[in-house]
């Protein structure tokens, strides 16, 4: 992997002192194109947490983290260094990063847990998670869900297919490689 | 940017860790903010993977819907190709033109055989007959002949010929 040059971090950058030079919430437009970005930082966030244990963090909170940090860093944005989206979501990033870090105390965890998730958002994502398994070819397919779902290991899997581990693995591979390149197609631009 | 998922990510998922847990993994997303829709869908749908109750069966073959069509294509033009060889082409068929037809034999094999001639010479103390028949494929022809021969009268000689031929029209 070759990095790019680093850039200051979100996280690193000092929050500036409200000053008299500070634009106000909407002057230069920065408050509406954040306002703007929010359901799609909601999805990203939404998506970080259910794809790990959430410690009982709420969405809500990651979101609103975020776009406190953005908006004390927004001295930090720099069009020429890429989009203003990607500058969030690297904040979001590391707002869940944060929270992932420092686990609430147990007790907010069990609350948490008893708080149902939101059923519609979740059907939709499964619905979504089905149509794009059903466009992965059938032995992809059947590997992913042995693997990921079923918790076996490449081992395991190579003496049950009768395949080399080297093609059980390329086989996964190719699976992951698709549903991310689908979900990079569907990104806005 | 690069839509190539990274190498580390894949033995990250190989491992069945979370690849958050790698500081390095960590730090690479930070440096490629446009990576992270993506891997956060891929992360969150390989975690909802276990929820899905898919049934699933590893397929027998490789799905080749085309193989058992190209091979019974296959088959049935080796088998064509096979009774065109042994009994032979009919008169014609594959010729641009009538004029190229050349006549062959019924019961020859197909091959370089265009046509046969047999001459069969009868011979008697005065006489001599000669009987010549030629058989193609598109004409059959037979040629007659009776000579004597005396010593006190001339020689006599005739001939009779007949030919057929098959229809040549396109």
């Amino acid at each position: 992997m070759q990095p790019p040059p680093p850039s200051p971090g979100p996280q690193a950058l000092p929050a500036p002192a409200a000053t008299s030079a500070d634009p106000a919430p909407g002057e230069d437009g920065f408050g509406s194109q954040i306002q703007q970005l929010t359901p799609q930082l909601r999805a990203f966030l939404g998506r970080l947490l259910r794809g790990g244990a959430t410690y009982g963090t709420s969405l809500d909170d990651l979101v609103q983290e975020t776009l406190t940090r953005s908006w004390r860093s927004r001295a930090s944005f720099d069009a020429q260094r890429g989009s203003l989206a990607n500058w969030l979501l690297r904040i979001a990033f590391t707002v869940y990063l944060d929270h992932r870090a420092a686990p609430p105390p147990e007790s907010i965890v069990r609350e948490a847990a008893t708080q149902a998730a939101d059923p519609v958002a979740a059907a939709a994502a499964r619905e979504h998670l089905l149509r794009l398994l059903t466009q992965l070819d059938p032995r992809e397919r059947h590997l992913l869900l042995r693997f990921h779902r079923d918790g076996r290991s490449i081992a395991e899997l190579a003496t049950e297919t009768g395949l080399a581990a080297g093609t059980v693995k390329s086989l996964l591979h190719r699976a992951r490689a698709r549903l991310w390149a689908f979900e990079r197609r569907q990104e806005p631009s | 940017m690069t839509a190539k998922l990274p190498k580390e990510l894949l033995a990250a998922f190989d491992r069945g860790v979370d690849p958050l847990l790698d500081a390095e993994l960590r730090e690479w997303l930070l440096q490629h903010p446009e990576q992270l829709a993506a891997f956060a869908s891929l992360r969150a749908q390989l975690r909802e993977v276990s929820q899905l109750p898919l049934a699933t069966a590893w397929p027998a073959a490789p799905q080749r819907p085309w193989l058992p069509i190209a091979l019974a294509a296959g088959l049935l033009a080796a088998a064509i190709v096979l009774w065109l060889w042994l009994v032979g082409m009919p008169a014609g068929t594959f010729r641009a033109a009538p004029a190229a037809a050349l006549p062959r034999p019924r019961l020859a094999p197909a091959a370089a055989v265009q046509a046969v001639l047999v001459t069969t010479v009868t011979l008697g103390p005065r006489e001599r007959h000669e009987r010549t028949q030629r058989h193609g494929m598109l004409a059959r022809q037979a040629i007659e002949s009776h000579t004597t021969s005396s010593a006190d009268q001339p020689n006599l000689t005739f001939q009779a010929t007949l030919s057929i031929a098959k229809n040549l029209a396109p």
